[in-house]
């Protein structure tokens, strides 16, 4: 399987030198654990916003599993539209993007950059200006039905069965079949890259998404 | 560091100043006619610079309000205040010290392009961050050697652990300055830059005697200690901007910023000092003082692992900010 890591003393030691102040916790096995400590948000003008006190609970199956990240010191109110539980777990994105990144193998370092210190920093933005910079997800299932919309093109539901059925028996059409989206273009121009998406998230959550899309379709 | 921009724009004044008279001076050296006649360091700079700056310029000010110091400006030298007693008495005291040798090199080829006179205010710009920056992290300026100081921390109110702290984030605050922001000033001139090497170490009560050394008022209170000698032989093998500290310096501090200096090059001697009769070995290590200076509680990281001071002054425009919050897109799952 082709990933993203590096070894892992290797990436331990790019973190410390950019977030310093996580410290790595180990299991008596030697298994990485968890970092805990500070996360420092700065601007790009190098102006300093805030320091979050956080956990990250690095899974058993790391870097094939989502490491869980936990705010510690209640900064950010517990509101389910600030995208945080009542203890502190963060909702940094949709899990299939997270799911996604770690069927090819999570880089601790990159997750922190691009999935941890951008949560924060966003929650920071909306302090300031009462929005997302990027807007969000809704909550729930509309969230996934928004994600499949907007990621990947696909917003009927009936198509968006089919498409997850197809995939869930392995049954991928050829690159210059029509595309199962019956919009008479060859599929390799059509919806090919949102198949291939799907195809790299675990088939428990696709099974997840089909049951939604189903019972959505029955409700309208 | 923002707490320096201050003291920086002196030194660019100074230095364009220079610039614009260097040339002159040049010729006039070379046409052999000495030094006389040339303008003086007043024509240069003096008139748009304070007098020698007494007190803090406002940006490291700022900084030691920040970290809740008040700075004392009526130190003289060669008399701490804890043991001023001593003065000319005969008596001797035991006290631990940390002492610090700041040593700045490079200084020389200033004179490849400038007058003595702009010389004089760089140097006199630079010697004024080492000891407004000395003072600001609670150490006394015990002498001044060439370009360079001798300082130092700790004292009869002071913990040792924290006087240890304090003169290890002092070393770290200077050699930022001086390996980033000077360096890039100098850069910007073309000139050859200015570097700093740092040597500190801690002498406990029993291993550090306080006296009065000289005659009448031709005297310093001063230290007979065999750590305060080994503080200025280590400064020695620091590398260009390094630290290098004694071994009961390290025993103070996490033992993850300390490598024995050995094993950076292996002409320099692990052991700064030996007894091999009695077994006696004192390792010198090289301070990782960068690494310390990230995890100071008055400075934060970027997420490039750059410094950034917490400064209370910081802007937080939320435009600033919102190039890496729009990288994400949060989402509650409402399991």
């Amino acid at each position: 399987m082709k990933t993203n890591i590096r070894n892992l003393s290797e990436e331990l030691s790019i973190i410390e030198e950019r977030f310093p102040k996580l410290r790595a916790v180990f299991s008596k096995s030697g298994r990485l654990e968890k970092l805990i400590g500070e996360l420092d948000i700065c601007d790009d003008e190098g102006n300093y916003w805030d320091t979050f006190d956080i956990k990250i609970v690095i899974p058993k199956k790391f870097p094939y599993a989502i490491p869980k990240v936990f705010e510690l010191n209640g900064k950010i109110l517990r509101d389910n539209d600030r995208h945080i539980s009542e203890d502190g777990l963060c909702c940094l994105d949709i899990e299939h993007e997270l799911l996604r990144l770690a069927s090819k193998g999570i880089s601790l370092c990159d997750f922190i950059v691009d999935k941890v210190y951008t949560f924060f920093a966003n929650q920071l933005f909306f302090e300031k200006m009462g929005e997302y910079a990027n807007g969000e997800y809704p909550h729930g299932f509309e969230g996934v039905r928004y994600f499949y919309s907007k990621k990947l093109n696909l917003t009927n539901p009936v198509i968006i069965i089919r498409f997850l059925k197809l995939i869930l028996k392995n049954q991928i059409p050829g690159r210059n079949d029509c595309c199962p989206c019956q919009s008479g273009r060859k599929f390799k121009k059509c919806h090919l890259k949102s198949f291939e998406y799907l195809k790299s998230i675990r088939r428990e959550r696709l099974k997840e998404d089909l049951n939604g899309f189903i019972n959505m379709s029955v409700n309208t | 560091m923002e707490i320096f921009k201050d003291y920086i724009k002196n030194l660019n004044k100074v230095l364009d100043e220079g610039n614009k008279h260097g040339r002159r001076a040049r010729k006039f050296l070379e046409s052999g006619h000495g030094i006389s006649g040339l303008p003086t360091s007043g024509t240069f700079s003096q008139e748009k610079r304070e007098k020698k700056e007494v007190q803090l310029l406002p940006s490291l000010q700022e900084f030691a309000s920040t970290l809740g110091v008040s700075v004392d400006l009526n130190q003289r030298l060669g008399q701490h205040p804890d043991f001023a007693n001593l003065k000319s008495s005969r008596n001797v005291e035991q006290h631990y010290i940390v002492s610090m040798f700041i040593d700045i090199k490079g200084s020389t080829n200033l004179f490849k392009k400038y007058h003595p006179g702009v010389v004089q205010e760089i140097t006199q710009i630079i010697q004024e961050v080492a000891i407004h920056t000395s003072l600001v992290f609670g150490g006394y300026v015990h002498r001044l050697q060439g370009d360079g100081l001798f300082v130092y921390f700790g004292g009869k109110k002071t913990e040792k652990k924290l006087a240890v702290e304090r003169a290890l984030q002092n070393a770290c605050v200077f050699t930022y300055f001086v390996k980033n922001d000077l360096r890039k000033i100098f850069n910007e001139q073309g000139v050859e830059t200015i570097y700093t090497r740092i040597g500190i170490d801690f002498g406990d009560d029993d291993e550090v005697l306080w006296f009065c050394s000289g005659v009448g008022e031709i005297s310093e209170v001063t230290t007979c200690s065999l750590h305060t000698s080994l503080a200025s032989k280590m400064q020695n093998y620091a590398e260009s901007n390094g630290v290098v500290v004694g071994e009961n310096i390290k025993k103070f501090s996490h033992p993850k910023f300390f490598s024995p200096a050995c094993n950076r090059d292996k002409s320099v001697p692990r052991y700064i000092f030996e007894i091999p009769d009695e077994n006696y070995r004192y390792t010198q290590y090289d301070f990782n003082w960068l690494q310390y200076l990230k995890i100071q509680p008055f400075i934060a990281t970027d997420q490039y692992g750059n410094i950034v001071l917490k400064s209370k002054a910081a802007i937080q425009n939320p435009e600033n900010i919102r190039s890496i919050a729009r990288r994400n897109i949060p989402y509650f799952a409402n399991k």
